[in-house]
């Protein structure tokens, strides 16, 4: 009672003088009864005779539907040397298709209201529509004459790839990106499959023809390899009609092409050292910071300790780096961390953006709060908050079609059980303390951390070596 | 993409409106002169909660530019009845999803969604703030620092953003209140006192000039006896008077060149100041970017990025706010291309709309965009994009909560001469800024 006298004394209370009636009710807060069950789509899957998985989650309040095609054609398929294949075969593939000019697809899906959305990441290429439940079949025809029917037509070629090069160009603007970029260089060094940026680079873009795209196409685009996700106002029914009607004449190649899995257990070969990348980018005036490493025991990603362990240092926004960086010293407008689960070792990252002066003291704090988590653990506090925060939360996340689609995308590539986020909170409910301080030693453990920041030079250079993180390299900026 | 390629990085909110269900709810006030809309949805066990004060940067006076913007992050900080906990870490407990606070030029907007049983919990905290909130010194020196902070992630450090703030206080010189963009300027941050927070408080931050909305899975028995409990003993002024903002008028075309520090890219940019939000004009805007951006085969995409390959982005906006709006048209260039030819190009193209209506089949497009955009907009009941946020846009701006099938209207009756009409009317060269921003010479190696 006391302490909070002391606290209210040290504020002014904005609008006291208004309250002549006792308001000393308010300071009981209301009580929370029970618990909410999670609200959690349920997916049913099955597959066309071509090998096709039709993937559906029936949701009824409005008349809308999102259809996606995922495709396990991901930057990690990239053939050595030619980073960004993967990229420019998507882009290239929503382009001329079933004797209709680019211009014709584009205004197709227009007419319906819709626009065909199309993502890469390293494991995955997905093509997606979202639209009323009356323009859905259409928009599957199209979407089935754009991945079945691609022409692969030269003219389109030649300006998608230049559109791939000029983005690749842009880019290099962009401080996140340049920190990625050589996040995954230096941690993924030993996985070429994953060290390389998904939208490749400007040298190995430029050197690419048709005809590689068209090998690309043929080796990964083929009904075994790939998922139709149906979300929205549609029964299971409906949608395995709809499956066999546009997708059901997709034929499998006849000849088994050869296939080298890049992520093969052999080629995973964890790194030992680590290391630190400065790069410079003159008038910033805040260095990007990034710091993480690969889980190399892919299992990781998706154990409900490490979840929370993400939730605690910088994945809530009361998270201890984000209360100590933002809310205590504000050094920056925020900190996150994340687990990216992959198909192969999935990285645990520290991202920001920090005030120049005060980046070689924000990663020093980083550090700090990486080894206090390992020598002393958290507390029952931060676990009940980040377990009632991850449970009670957990529904919004399926609360849009996207976001359903993106559950059901994740449930195929990862090949994970279709019951997958219905029993997630259950496992993060049963979670200990002392397993998430078990999970702090491996995913916190101090050899093996990559650490890149991007800003000034001067402001950073030395005070970062003397922290001693690693092997440092520092690569100028590129025209100086 | 080059998501940099926005004009406003989140704060302001661009109307793209349609209408499907009907949105019904109840609107009523409390005795303090709080609004209140209620809309009942059972489908989900979850409650979205949002409080609108109806105060923005409009509001800001000159030199206290990022004022409104400052103001509500210390909304975060701490209330007297709540054990000064941090806001966000006191919802994150109960599970609330979809949180935050949001400032814009009309309003300011706080937000949550919560399990249904931490509904009065939630009130709880929402009318703690506005009755009893705390702030020191210190508490205003740390949001000073993460606000500047938000500057520099946001502006300062992002390609071009300084140079479209530059077109920006071209078109709203200093003194104009949408000077600052919401974010404000540093010097203005560095000034703001104690006393400007008390004093802010204390005429915009009162029930009378609040409006709290709550859509979700209550119970309609006690949701106004809960409602009462909390908001109703609170006090403050009467409701403020209006802000009255008086439009730039500009008579001859200014052009804006700078050399971009950080784009590696050409960009060039366009804007005019264009009618208010749901006035007369606006919509036909909507429907005009639609025209010449909308999708791969509009008109200035399929010159731009297929025909001549020019561009590797364009995109025209009509951004609507309630004491003017503005319709840009942005294009990041391809590193040797010809700013000026690109620039003739859009000139051109705009001059064909203002000459020749255009085809109802364009319309149609737009039409079809604007309400697949609408139905998928009512998925949330709450959050920044929700079901809460549309009927607290309808209730701010025209007074009622429930427009949804008046919205449809507006561009449902919209002919091809209309547009033509508009666009004669606002899409002038001399009534526009343009900018036109390179990279500092770089050798070609250099961008490699």
């Amino acid at each position: 009672m006391k302490k909070a006298v002391l606290f209210l004394l040290s504020f002014i209370l904005v609008n006291a003088h208004l309250y002549a009636q006792d308001e000393s009710w308010r300071n009981k807060s209301p009580s929370i009864k029970g618990t909410i069950q999670p609200v959690v789509p349920r997916f049913s899957k099955f597959q066309l005779p071509n090998g096709l998985y039709v993937i559906t989650s029936q949701k009824k309040q409005l008349p809308i539907a999102v259809a996606k095609l995922v495709i396990r054609a991901g930057s990690a398929k990239d053939p050595l040397s030619q980073e960004g294949l993967a990229k420019l075969t998507l882009n290239l593939l929503d382009e001329s298709s079933a004797g209709k000019t680019s211009l014709e697809v584009a205004d197709a899906f227009a007419q319906l209201g819709t626009s065909l959305e199309s993502t890469l990441s390293q494991d995955a290429a997905s093509l997606s529509v979202s639209v009323l439940v009356k323009n859905l079949e259409k928009a599957l025809e199209l979407m089935s004459g754009v991945v079945l029917e691609p022409t692969l037509d030269l003219g389109d070629f030649d300006r998608v790839k230049d559109e791939n090069i000029s983005t690749l160009i842009a880019s290099r603007a962009d401080p996140s990106t340049l920190a990625m970029e050589a996040f995954g260089k230096t941690a993924y060094q030993s996985l070429p499959a994953y060290s390389h940026p998904i939208q490749g680079a400007i040298d190995s873009v430029s050197a690419m023809t048709l005809k590689d795209v068209k090998t690309f196409y043929d080796a990964h685009y083929k009904p075994e390899n790939a998922a139709l996700i149906l979300v929205g106002d549609i029964t299971a029914a409906q949608a395995k009609k709809l499956a066999h009607t546009y997708f059901g004449s997709w034929k499998r190649p006849k000849q088994k092409a050869k296939e080298t899995n890049p992520l093969s257990k052999s080629s995973i070969k964890p790194s030992k050292k680590s290391e630190v990348i400065l790069i410079e980018r003159n008038n910033s005036p805040q260095t990007v910071l990034v710091v993480g490493r690969p889980l190399w025991d892919s299992k990781r990603q998706y154990q409900a300790s490490d979840i929370l362990l993400n939730e605690i240092i910088a994945g809530m926004f009361s998270s201890r780096l984000n209360t100590s960086l933002r809310e205590r010293r504000a050094w920056t407008y925020g900190v996150q961390s994340m687990l990216s689960p992959l198909v192969g070792p999935g990285p645990f990252i520290v991202y920001s953006n920090i005030q120049v002066p005060y980046a070689p003291d924000a990663l020093e704090e980083i550090f700090a709060e990486f080894k206090r988590l390992r020598e002393t653990g958290i507390t029952t506090q931060e676990l009940k908050l980040a377990k009632d925060s991850f449970i009670q939360s957990f529904s919004s996340r399926t609360e849009s079609l996207s976001g359903i689609a993106r559950q059901a995308t994740m449930l195929y590539v990862l090949n994970l059980p279709m019951d997958f986020y219905q029993n997630l909170p259950k496992r993060i409910a049963q979670v200990t303390q002392k397993q998430v301080n078990k999970a702090a030693q491996t995913v916190l453990q101090p050899s093996a951390f990559t650490t890149v920041l991007v800003g000034e030079l001067d402001s950073m250079e030395g005070p970062v070596r003397s922290l001693k993180l690693g092997d440092m390299t520092v690569v100028p900026a590129p025209n100086t | 993409m080059l998501t940099t390629v926005a004009w406003l990085i989140g704060l302001i909110l661009s109307f793209n409106l349609w209408a499907a269900p009907s949105l019904k709810c109840e609107t009523y006030r409390l005795a303090n002169g709080l609004q209140v809309i209620l809309q009942q949805d059972h489908s989900t066990p979850f409650v979205g909660i949002s409080v609108w004060y109806h105060v923005g940067a409009v509001q800001e006076s000159p030199g206290k530019t990022g004022f409104a913007h400052l103001f509500e992050h210390l909304m975060f900080e701490g209330s007297a009845h709540t054990g000064g906990a941090h806001y966000i870490n006191l919802l994150e407990g109960i599970g609330a999803s979809n949180l935050n606070g949001s400032t814009h030029f009309d309003y300011t907007t706080y937000y949550e969604v919560v399990p249904k049983n931490a509904l009065e919990f939630a009130l709880w905290l929402e009318s703690d703030r506005m009755g009893w909130l705390l702030v020191n010194e210190e508490r205003l020196n740390e949001q000073r620092g993460v606000v500047k902070n938000e500057r520099l992630q946001n502006f300062d450090n992002q390609p071009y953003q300084l140079a479209k703030l530059q077109a920006w206080q071209t078109l709203f010189p200093m003194g104009h209140p949408y000077f600052g963009m919401i974010i404000g300027e540093m010097k203005d941050l560095d000034a703001a006192s104690l006393n400007d927070v008390t004093n802010f408080f204390q005429t915009y931050y009162t029930p009378a000039n609040a409006t709290l909305t709550i859509v979700g899975d209550y119970n309609p028995q006690t949701i106004k006896n809960i409602v009462e409990k909390y908001f109703g003993t609170l006090q403050g002024k009467t409701k403020p008077s209006e802000a009255i903002v008086k439009m730039p008028s500009i008579e001859k075309e200014i052009i804006i060149k700078t050399q971009e520090p950080l784009g590696k890219l050409p960009v060039v940019g366009m804007y005019y100041i264009t009618p208010s939000i749901f006035k007369t004009g606006d919509a036909e805007l909507d429907l005009v970017s639609y025209v010449l951006t909308g999708d791969k085969s509009s008109r200035l995409t399929k010159r731009l990025l297929f025909d001549d390959r020019l561009v590797q982005d364009i995109t025209a906006r009509q951004t609507s706010m309630g004491h003017g709006s503005v319709f840009s048209i942005e294009a990041v260039l391809k590193n040797t291309s010809d700013p000026e030819k690109v620039i003739k190009i859009i000139d051109e193209e705009i001059q064909n709309l203002a000459n020749t209506p255009p085809a109802q089949n364009e319309l149609t497009k737009a039409l079809n965009a604007l309400e697949t955009n609408q139905l998928f907009s009512l998925e949330k009941i709450g959050g920044g994009s929700g079901r809460t946020e549309r009927l607290q846009t309808y209730n701010h701006y025209l007074g009622k909560p429930d427009s949804l099938e008046a919205d449809l209207e507006r561009y449902q009756q919209i002919t091809p001469a209309q547009v033509t009409n508009t666009v004669q009317e606002y899409l002038t060269p001399n009534k526009r800024v343009v900018l036109i921003a390179e990279p500092i010479a770089q050798t070609q190696e250099g961008l490699l």
